[in-house]
């Protein structure tokens, strides 16, 4: 390592291996993400007070305490089937894996209810041909279905809801082919039934506590060789940023139209990923505040207020104060504010009235705009634990 | 020492250390003294952010001193203030003396010098009034950025030439980390300033980009300059040789190549192979510890480091001590549930000034408290030299605050994150290490005031005859013309 | 730290580098761990996909959260039918005023030719729904929404608050469309050409 030009070189060659693994590659793979989301809206770049709001947030450094990014924590997936695949063998295998849902009767009774559903849709589907065009073979598989399911379900638990539940679908006895054609023809009734049975026959298999690896071979059986369509729902364990308002943990196309990506390095104050829906919805009943536009100013007039005077309301909030992004104005005894200005009371019991500067509106807008509270593909929302009875 | 094959052919004269001394006196201690004075700013504003963090209640009214803006402006007094003048200043001396060769072109230096400090303090302007990036340690708005690239070049032109003036001589590690932090600075600076600032790349694909830039500038940059310094004054005022120039490779090339991937936090919204790749390079980042450290110990054997007679040993014993430690809270992120626990916490920032202050000021307060007086020759006149070990002492307590702040009472706030508690808990255990780590603030505020006077009364005693600019200028011409005549 | 540490201005040799050499069994070790983490990393990458992310470790995982293709239909539907539809329909698909119910209604559950020819062309004038006449008037979708998007509503609204009927795919529509075209209706329905032009069922 005597050589001077080698030096220069061999810096150039290790320093280019971490810019290729940091910088390089990240970027080439942030420029394939796509914004659409395969339902929905695609993911839109801010515009208009949030665009300017994410420069107020940048020029005041609010990420050197705030985090934009909700991480992972520990969860386990509940896997409900939407619909059973047709292979019943394997779909019992998989099912059987997870001991306690693989209880005959659950699993049976589903199956039973998808098959008579699926029978009596074949049926109907003939019986509204005219009769020369009508399926001789189709209906006797139908039949021979219901006959099965129904001798199956009195097979596997005879008892009394089981007679109800088929009886409400309209199957009882032994003379069923007759009966069923002739009470297949009414419809609204029928319909309101094969839902609910459908309905019935989509249920849980796991209760949230198994983690990937358990689940794994289960999905595969279930997707790939039985046929049947599930949905996997991930329920948090210990995983703090859920519990305490985001939505699901933050992924890259979160960030995909911020010009300047600012996912802050601490916390020392809360992290904001969702902090957009916590002003924009109710937090307990869920719903849109944007609706009640009274009840929007109040949530508004209270961040203005937070920002205005942290401390305000003997909170213990240890952010400085960002009075410069308001206009104040100390109001005399009785004095009332006036239209556009929010009334703050001091600690002394004097008042003041602010009046938010086009700055604070636009950092309101941002934060608004800051919201994970929609699934994506690769980041299903987290259902939260229930908070324990206390 | 068995490599100098192409160099026996007409190997240069090797100039007097004196000489070499005169040479490099003018930009040397102007870059010193910019450095003096950067650090108490950096220092002071720091403290200023750290109060308006305690009291909430502090300057309320002022958008230009709000937290947000007041950390970005003390790490940018820090890194490129002080970091990069007095870095640069050692550098070019370093350089020289290793070269045996008088600094090349010492006009192109204090070109760029003036051009660098004009970025510091328009970057410094900039960020008051609202213009920073975004990106937490790479504050450089875009046409500080620009400047401060020219006046690197300016610099690093000099220093390149000097290090090329001469081939026959063995390269001393030292050598190679200064090339490396010549090389890296406009490399980091390049893609911070052209991907994050002027032309940011796609969304997320910023963060892993700014973490890089961020700890580039930091392992990297300032630890290759930093610990140039260790391998040079350890051995140097011992009197003995480094140990090993295989161990010293070896940790050298370590360092480049992980440098950049290492403190990746594991919750960042990338995708999980970054972070991965990153936890990699963390436990690798033994291989760096271990290689500087058997090194600089097998070299120092029985030699007392920090308890020495020596100041300049003293300062370097408690660099080395600091660069261990941050190596060692980089290898210990590659663990993950650490990872997990520390992440957004005041430990990284703790650990930052553990780097800054314990390592690299450390270091740089030992190495010029060794280079400045001998700049001016014998008849150096340096009557407050005796205030100095309070710099020594001061920021060491400083830093060993700090270090106890983070890696100590973290945990209560990492703990809080990880559990579903409330606001106000949150906020007390936030910011415990920081009520703790102000202390240590304050004393880095002391410390680097007693240095600035310092280095000021060696100016102002030394130069007083020579003192007036059109002197100064007159004898950097005849050092130049001298060097060209060469 | 006895001792006052003095200012000494004597100049030192510059250093230079010995010629330990690095023990074999350290390196042995050092390639090992090195060798190690690789395989770690080799492991837990996700096969360096871009869709990833902490907590889900591999790009299997990630796509059987996807949602599968059945459930993109009926949530498309859904973001149409708020988009469209909800203002007149209602969000539980109650109806409101003239405009009839959808959850339950024979005109959504039944016929699904009669269902796409009623978006296509709209509807007006009376017509009866769960007992109930209502009289109002529906607008022609065919030149807002592209077959297949009438199709992914259809779709949404027959297997919504209870209704559970079959599919609806945008040939169907499109064939609907093209019958339509023939018969030459260029006005929104009324019920009595509806009932007309197709049957009851």
């Amino acid at each position: 390592m005597n050589k001077s030009p080698w030096i220069f070189l061999g810096v150039l060659f290790a320093l280019s291996l971490s810019w290729w693994g940091m910088v390089y590659g990240p970027a080439s793979q942030a420029n394939n993400l796509s914004p659409e989301l395969g339902a929905g809206d695609p993911l839109r770049p801010r515009v208009g007070l949030a665009k300017q709001g994410e420069q107020v947030y940048r020029e005041n450094g609010c990420y050197y305490c705030h985090t934009r990014a909700a991480i992972g924590g520990t969860f386990g997936y509940e896997i409900q089937i939407t619909q059973l695949g047709d292979d019943r063998q394997l779909n019992a295998e998989a099912v059987d894996r997870h001991g306690k849902y693989s209880e005959k009767s659950v699993f049976q009774k589903a199956y039973s209810y998808k098959a008579v559903a699926k029978a009596a849709d074949a049926l109907k589907a003939e019986q509204d041909k005219k009769p020369e065009e009508r399926d001789e073979k189709k209906i006797q598989d139908a039949n021979a279905t219901l006959i099965s399911a129904i001798g199956l379900s009195n097979d596997i638990s005879r008892g009394a809801e089981e007679a109800v539940n088929l009886k409400a679908y309209g199957v009882s006895g032994v003379s069923f082919e007759k009966d069923l054609l002739a009470q297949l023809g009414l419809p609204a009734e029928m319909n309101a039934n094969q839902a609910r049975l459908i309905k019935e026959a989509s249920f849980p298999v796991t209760d949230g506590s198994e983690s990937w690896k358990d689940i794994e071979g289960t999905i595969q059986k279930l997707k790939d060789k039985a046929g049947a369509q599930y949905k996997l729902q991930p329920v948090a364990k210990e995983w703090p940023d859920v519990q305490k308002g985001a939505g699901r943990q933050s992924v890259s196309r979160d960030f995909l139209f911020d010009e300047h990506v600012m996912v802050g390095v601490r916390r020392f104050g809360p992290d904001l990923s969702n902090i957009g829906r916590n002003i924009l919805f109710d937090k307990k009943n869920g719903e849109e505040v944007a609706n009640n536009p009274e009840e929007q100013v109040i949530e508004d007039n209270n961040i203005y207020k937070h920002l205005y005077d942290p401390q305000w309301n003997g909170k213990s909030s240890h952010m400085p104060p960002f009075r410069y992004l308001f206009k104040e104005r100390k109001l005399g005894e009785n004095e009332r504010v006036q239209s556009g200005e929010i009334e703050v009371e001091k600690e002394d019991s004097y008042r003041v009235a602010i009046t938010p500067t086009a700055k604070a509106k636009a950092l309101l807008e941002y934060m608004k705009s800051l919201r994970n509270d929609k699934p994506l593909q690769e980041a299903p929302l987290v259902r939260r634990k229930q908070a324990s009875a206390k | 020492m068995s490599e100098n094959t192409d160099s026996a052919a007409n190997p240069a004269p090797e100039a007097k250390p004196e000489a070499i001394n005169a040479s490099c006196r003018l930009p040397v201690l102007f870059l010193f003294f910019s450095a003096a004075i950067w650090v108490v700013q950096a220092s002071a504003v720091g403290v200023l952010g750290s109060l308006s963090m305690h009291m909430p209640g502090f300057l309320p009214d002022f958008p230009y001193l709000t937290y947000g803006r007041l950390e970005a402006n003390a790490w940018v007094a820090f890194l490129f203030g002080f970091g990069g003048n007095a870095g640069l200043g050692l550098t070019l001396w370093m350089l020289s003396r290793l070269r045996g060769m008088k600094l090349a072109r010492p006009g192109f230096v204090v070109a760029g010098a003036v051009l660098w400090n004009v970025g510091v303090t328009a970057a410094m302007v900039g960020i008051t009034m609202g213009d920073q990036p975004g990106v937490p340690g790479y504050e450089l708005p875009a046409y500080a950025g620009r400047v401060l690239f020219v006046g690197h070049a300016l610099i690093a032109f000099s220093a390149v030439l000097t290090y090329f003036s001469r081939r026959h001589k063995q390269l001393y590690p030292s050598s190679w980390y200064l090339i490396a932090s010549l090389v890296a600075f406009p490399w980091i600076l390049g893609t911070a300033h052209w991907l994050l600032v002027e032309n940011p790349v796609r969304g997320a694909a910023q963060i892993p980009a700014a973490h890089w830039a961020a700890t580039s500038l930091q392992q990297v940059w300032l630890g290759s300059m930093g610990l140039a310094a260790l391998i040079y004054f350890i051995p140097k005022i011992i009197q003995r040789e480094l140990h090993s120039r295989q161990w010293a490779g070896f940790g050298f090339w370590m360092l480049l190549i992980l440098g950049g991937w290492v403190n990746l936090n594991s919750g960042s919204p990338i995708p999980v192979w970054s972070i991965k790749l990153s936890q990699l390079a963390s436990m690798l980042y033994i291989f760096v510890l271990l290689a500087v450290c058997w090194n600089l110990l097998q070299t120092a054997k029985g030699v007392p480091l920090i308890g020495s007679r020596d100041l300049t040993l003293k300062f370097m014993g408690v660099s080395f001590a600091s660069w261990a430690l941050v190596a060692f809270y980089t290898f210990g992120n590659s663990i993950v549930e650490w990872n997990n626990l520390l992440q957004f916490t005041y430990a990284a920032t703790a650990m930052r000034h553990v780097f800054a202050w314990g390592f690299f000021a450390m270091a740089m307060f030992g190495a010029i408290y060794y280079v400045a007086p001998r700049l001016f020759g014998n008849e150096v006149d340096w009557a407050c030299s005796g205030t100095y070990k309070w710099v020594f002492y001061l920021t060491g307590f400083g830093v060993a605050v700090v270090a106890l702040a983070g890696m100590g009472f973290s945990y209560g706030h990492g703990y809080a994150l990880q559990e579903s508690v409330g606001a106000d808990v949150l906020a007390k255990k936030a910011l415990m290490p920081m009520r703790i780590a102000f202390l240590g603030e304050l004393a880095f505020l002391a410390g680097s005031l007693i240095f600035l006077c310092s280095i000021a009364c060696l100016l102002f005693r030394n130069c007083c005859g020579e003192c007036n600019p059109m002197s100064l200028i007159r004898q950097c011409r005849t050092t130049e013309s001298e060097g060209g005549a060469k | 730290m006895s001792e006052e540490p003095k200012l000494s201005m004597n100049e030192h040799d510059e250093p230079v580098s010995g010629n330990a050499q690095m023990p074999v069994g350290v390196a042995v070790v050092l390639a090992l761990l090195g060798y190690i983490g690789c395989t770690k990393v080799d492991e837990l990458n996700a096969n360096f996909a871009s869709n990833v992310h902490f907590p889900f470790g591999s790009p299997i995982e990630v796509a059987s959260l996807a949602p599968s293709e059945e459930q993109l239909v009926v949530m498309r539907g859904k973001a149409l039918y708020a988009k469209n539809c909800m203002a007149c329909h209602q969000a539980n698909g109650g109806g409101s005023g003239v405009n009839p119910p959808l959850a339950n209604s024979p005109y959504v559950l039944e016929n699904s030719e009669r269902l796409s020819a009623i978006l296509l062309k709209g509807l007006g004038g009376p017509i009866e729904v769960l007992g109930k006449t209502y009289n109002g008037a529906m607008p022609a979708w065919e030149s807002t929404l592209s077959d297949v998007q009438i199709a992914e509503v259809l779709t949404y609204i027959r297997q919504e608050w209870g209704n559970s009927a079959s599919r609806i795919t945008g040939e169907e529509v499109s064939k609907v469309s093209a019958k339509i075209q023939e018969q030459g209706q260029s006005q929104p329905w009324t019920e009595p050409e509806l009932s007309e032009a197709f049957s009851a069922e």
